[in-house]
């Protein structure tokens, strides 16, 4: 890569890498699909104009993670977030395994979007409180505090499905 | 167990296949930009032939010309090829609040959406409410500013309720990109 701009073929790679997981990010904000796919369109589009080096696929594939979660973060707060369609109306677009998997999506997105975001962060992209906490720009005790909302919520909803951890 | 329930459950989601190859598409956009570099030189010697023309901007209290960029899908445009109708517009605080518009060819509205640099608090404390009353041509408290300097980043989406979405609006080019 050694201190070139993103090329064609590093980012359509960059793409294929993190389409899924930075679109997950993103509906764990907005529990939208169309809003978490503009998101995600607007992520790519800034990899691609951007104009400072990466040092490797790692760094792109952070820099990637940060700027979906600035996104997405600017993205609830705007007053347009409000006229778009809720997630009921998209959820049928995902092809689950079995009804666990359908249960366990249905209540992440049943939770507040607060407490989604580090469930999500923490369960699927296995980053520790202290990194959330970073990428967030939130205190330490507050991820904490949520998580464990999250979790009391989770288990409440799920009931042995979800275990105490 | 928790990780690998919660991974498993959550592989099945994905974007759709329409918005990825979208996303693949924007490396046209570049391609364009260096494909056309001689294009480009004429067309910069023309803008600084006519740039005298914005002195009468300038006069005209911005009338002449906007600053405000419209990228549709990734791909500047020009706005009125596209039937698109932006405007900016700011409180007394000096806040920003960009409105777009999207007409069909017979002149009624399709859609639209609005783009704001105001704080949760702030649309919490009620200005969301005086901001949707822009969508309704009821300026209020806003003063347009007919001299932003505006990317308004637009999704070719329309959403059941008929609104498209500003996925992003990058206003006086200052905002942050990590």
């Amino acid at each position: 890569m050694g201190g070139e701009i993103v090329t064609e073929c590093e980012f359509i790679s960059a793409v294929e890498r993190n389409n899924q997981r930075l679109f997950l990010i993103a509906l764990s904000f907005t529990h939208n699909h169309t809003d978490s796919e503009d998101i995600l369109q607007n992520v790519f589009l800034k990899l691609w104009k951007y104009q400072k080096p990466f040092e490797d696929t790692s760094h792109i594939d952070k820099w990637l993670t940060r700027v979906c979660v600035n996104e997405s973060k600017n993205y609830i707060k705007s007053p347009f977030r409000k006229r778009s369609v809720p997630l009921e109306n998209a959820d049928s677009k995902y092809q689950f395994e079995n009804e666990y998997d359908y249960d366990l999506f249905k209540a992440v997105m049943s939770l507040p979007k607060k407490q989604s975001t580090v469930i999500h962060l923490f369960y699927y992209e296995d980053l520790s409180v202290k990194e959330i906490a970073d990428v967030l720009k939130i205190k330490d005790s507050a991820v904490k505090t949520r998580l464990h909302r999250a979790r009391t919520q989770l288990k409440q909803l799920l009931g042995d499905e979800w275990n105490n951890e | 167990m928790n990780k690998e329930y919660y991974k498993n459950a959550f592989s099945k989601v994905c974007p759709s296949e329409e918005a990825i190859e979208r996303m693949l598409c924007m490396t046209e956009t570049r391609k364009k930009t260096f494909r056309h570099k001689g294009l480009i030189i004429v067309l910069a010697v023309i803008a600084a032939l006519v740039c005298g023309t914005f002195t009468v901007n300038a006069t005209t209290d911005g009338k002449l010309f906007g600053n405000i960029r419209v990228i549709l899908n990734g791909e500047e445009v020009n706005p009125e090829e596209h039937n698109i109708k932006c405007k900016a517009y700011v409180d007394e605080e000096g806040r920003k609040i960009i409105v777009e518009e999207t007409y069909n060819p017979d002149g009624t509205l399709q859609g639209g959406g609005l783009y704001s640099g105001f704080s949760e608090s702030d649309i919490e404390k009620g200005m969301f409410k005086d901001v949707d009353k822009l969508l309704k041509g009821d300026v209020g408290s806003f003063k347009e500013d007919k001299n932003a300097n505006v990317d308004v980043n637009i999704t070719d989406i329309t959403t059941a309720d008929g609104a498209r979405h500003i996925s992003s609006c990058i206003i006086d080019n200052n905002e942050s990109e990590e």
